[in-house]
Parts: structure tokens; C-alpha cells; sequence
């Protein structure tokens, strides 16, 4: 839209899911989060950069955990999934690159993007924890 | 006997796959370097309005070499990222930290106690000194808060207000069709000294309910509020970034989504989608 008049300049339809729980811009690419799925679109080019990355989720039992809000860094999304892991994705490519498991992670601060600072991955639930990024 | 055992195994089976997940990428082990020691603060009367129901969505946000969180002791915290030791604030005695933004020259933390003649939460605005960690002002708003709807640009704070309520009459009230509107408007101070720059009554509206919730979103020149009625977005309402007057509306369901911009120099950036 343009946010002077409110003028709808383009539609993004059909690139992302319509339940879309997080989007997060950097650079011309937009990222999206939703139904354990993160994926990327090139704002200029509006086509998808890669499919859809398919995140790890719990079977079985219903959970209302959602997915964390996503931060970009040098290269790397990083997101919280719902399978109580952080995953870090190749912006490239849309490939998983690693995930451990962060159990101490619960409602309600499960929105919180995993704050990567050197080695270290933070992620705050009731507490603050930094974890030893995987090599 | 056999069979009764081969069906415990059965159903075992199954209750470990009800509780497991998928398993498409391998878990790495990882060590936990830190982690912090916050004391859960249980105080609900904080909680007695009728826009701030919970506590606000405070991202842990690094600026310098200092990460800065919101604690669920309701404290702002000051961390050095390497061994987690913590600084935290002073703002007020008795007063609790119910929201923050950072940017490199202020922290921003909506501050809140609890108002011994109407029982009701007061909310105050402040700005403090990142270097020195001290209260560089202070800005009583008057009024209730909607507890997300803070944020700050580069020399502006902007933030939704309406009329301070006891939240559990008016949500009865609301529960009967019958719940006045908190006349929603947005504020915008100065990030230095805290000075009111604008305030805009948001305009009223008889086609949905009254405002429960709402969403700031700054793009480029303008400020754009999403009003919230029992979750469902009310539309936009679209706001000149310098002196509040309203640019242009949407009454549809459409929503300005919270989408953060993290290149260039400006990473606390948004625009809308």
C-alpha cells in the first residue's frame, strides 16, 4: 500500500500462506513465518527465493505454541519452532543449518525472535538464556 | 497373553508419538553459557485497565555491547552478553516495568504503580540515559495505555492512550453490548526530553465495537494505527508522522503488520504490509 493515500500498489498474493504469524524485512527480501513453514520472497523480483522450509513440530498432541517472531543476521534467520527448538536457516537458501533444543522455552514469551550476539544465541522465556551456538 | 501384551506395546507406542515431533533436521547438544535469576513478579493490580491486560512484548534487544530485557520480575535489565551479569534499572521505587524500546540514545520503559485512591494503575512514560542508566525524564500519561503500541523512531516516541477504566466492569460491560469507547488516541513526545509533541483522537467508531487493542506501525512519513476489537483487526487509520493529523483511512479488516526492518542504519525500522 501507499502509505500516503492508502493506494494498493501491488499484491503479494499466492507467494505465502494466508495465516502468516511473523514477517520480518531486510534488504528487498521479505521473510514469513506460519504452519511450522519459513519462507522468503524477493520484494523487487515478487517470486519466492526458495520453497518453503519445513520446521520440525509436534505430532500428535494439540499445542497452541506458535512459532517465535524470526530475526535475520549475517546470513542466518533465526527462529523458535514449535518443537522447542531454535533453528538456524541460510537466508541463501532456505536450508536448515542447525537447531538445538531449548526446553526451558514456554509461554507466553514464545513471540520473542532468538537474539544471536557473537557465539551466543539468547533466548528469553520467564528467564534470559544464552546458549553456545552450534559450530 | 500375548496379545494383551502386544497391545500395551501398542498403546505405549502410540502415547510416546502423541508427545514427540517430527524430526526432519537433527538436534544439536549445545552448552548453556548463562542464563538469569528473575524473581517472578505476581503483582495483578498492575493489570487492572481495561488496555493492558498482560504484560507488554518486550524483544530483548542488544545496543552496543549491551543486551537490554525485560524481566519477569518486571525490572529492566542491563546485560553484558558474554557472562550475563546484570545491571538493572532504577526507575522509581515501586514501580514496575511493563514495556521498553531501546535505541542508542534512550531507553524507553512504560512504568507503571498502582494508585492507592482508585485502586487503578498509573502508567508513566520515561526516558533513560543507556550510558548512565539513570531517568533522563519523566512523563506521567493521565491516562491507561495500550501496552504494545510503543514505539520510537528516531527522535520520536509514539504510543496509543485511552481513558483509564476499571478493565473487568468494562469488560462486562462489553460482554452485554454495552461497553462505552475508551476514546482511543495516539501521543507522540520527543525522544530527548520527553516534551508532548502531538496528541490525535483516533475518530469514533459506530460499525464495530470499542477499541480493546491497538497496533503502531511507523512508515516512512506516516504513523499508522491498527485499532483491535476482541482480536479482530477494525482497519487503519493512517497519521502524518510530524504532526498527527489523519492522511487517510481503511475500514476494512486490513491490518498493518508488525513487520521489522532490519537494514541500514535505522533497524528498529517498520514497514507495512
Amino acid at each position: 500500500m501507499n502509505a500516503t493515500n492508502g493506494a494498493i500498489v501491488d499484491r503479494l498474493s499466492g507467494l505465502a500462506p494466508t495465516q502468516v504469524e511473523a514477517t520480518l524485512v531486510s534488504g528487498s527480501t521479505l521473510y514469513w513465518t506460519g504452519s511450522d513453514q519459513v519462507g522468503a520472497l524477493d520484494l523487487n523480483g515478487k517470486k519466492q527465493l526458495w520453497p518453503p522450509t519445513q520446521l520440525d513440530y509436534p505430532t500428535g498432541a494439540v499445542t497452541s505454541k506458535a512459532l517465535t517472531r524470526p530475526d535475520v543476521q549475517d546470513g542466518h534467520l533465526y527462529v523458535g519452532g514449535r518443537d522447542d527448538a531454535i533453528y538456524s536457516i541460510d537466508v541463501r537458501t532456505g536450508s536448515v543449518e542447525w537447531k538445538f533444543s531449548a526446553p526451558l522455552r514456554a509461554p507466553p514469551s514464545t513471540d520473542y525472535a532468538p537474539l544471536r550476539v557473537a557465539d551466543l544465541v539468547m533466548v528469553q522465556d520467564g528467564q534470559l538464556t544464552a546458549y553456545q551456538a552450534p559450530r | 497373553m500375548l496379545a494383551g501384551v502386544l497391545a500395551l506395546l501398542s498403546l505405549l507406542l502410540m502415547g510416546t508419538r502423541t508427545d514427540s515431533a517430527t524430526h526432519l533436521h537433527p538436534t544439536e547438544q549445545v552448552k548453556t553459557a548463562w542464563t538469569t535469576r528473575w524473581q517472578r513478579d505476581t503483582d495483578t493490580t498492575l493489570f487492572r485497565s481495561a488496555l493492558s491486560t498482560r504484560d507488554g512484548e518486550a524483544q530483548p534487544t542488544l545496543v552496543g555491547s549491551t543486551i537490554y530485557a525485560l524481566g519477569s520480575d518486571r525490572r529492566l535489565h542491563a546485560l553484558d552478553p558474554r557472562a550475563g551479569s546484570d545491571l538493572s534499572f532504577d526507575i522509581g521505587t515501586g514501580r514496575r516495568a511493563m514495556n521498553f524500546r531501546a535505541s542508542s540514545s534512550r531507553l524507553v520503559v512504560l512504568a507503571r504503580t498502582t494508585n492507592p485512591a482508585t485502586g487503578l494503575p498509573d502508567t508513566s512514560l520515561l526516558g533513560v540515559d543507556p550510558s548512565t542508566r539513570a531517568v533522563a525524564w519523566d512523563q506521567p500519561l493521565g491516562t491507561d495505555v495500550f501496552i504494545d503500541s510503543l514505539v520510537v523512531d528516531t527522535d520520536t516516541v509514539y504510543l496509543g492512550v485511552g481513558d483509564s477504566v476499571d478493565g473487568a466492569q468494562w469488560r462486562i460491560l462489553g460482554d452485554r453490548g454495552a461497553a462505552p469507547s475508551l476514546h482511543p488516541r495516539i501521543r507522540a513526545y520527543a525522544l530527548a526530553n520527553g516534551a508532548p509533541r502531538w496528541e490525535q483522537a483516533l475518530p469514533e467508531r459506530t460499525d464495530s465495537g470499542p477499541a480493546d487493542d491497538l497496533g503502531l506501525t511507523v512508515v516512512s512519513g506516516e504513523v499508522v494505527a491498527t485499532e483491535f476489537t476482541r482480536g479482530t483487526s477494525d482497519g487503519l487509520v493512517v497519521l502524518d508522522r510530524g504532526n498527527g493529523q489523519i492522511s487517510w483511512r481503511a475500514l476494512t479488516g486490513t491490518q498493518a503488520r508488525w513487520v521489522r526492518y532490519v537494514a541500514g542504519s535505522s533497524p528498529w525500522r517498520e514497514r507495512m504490509c
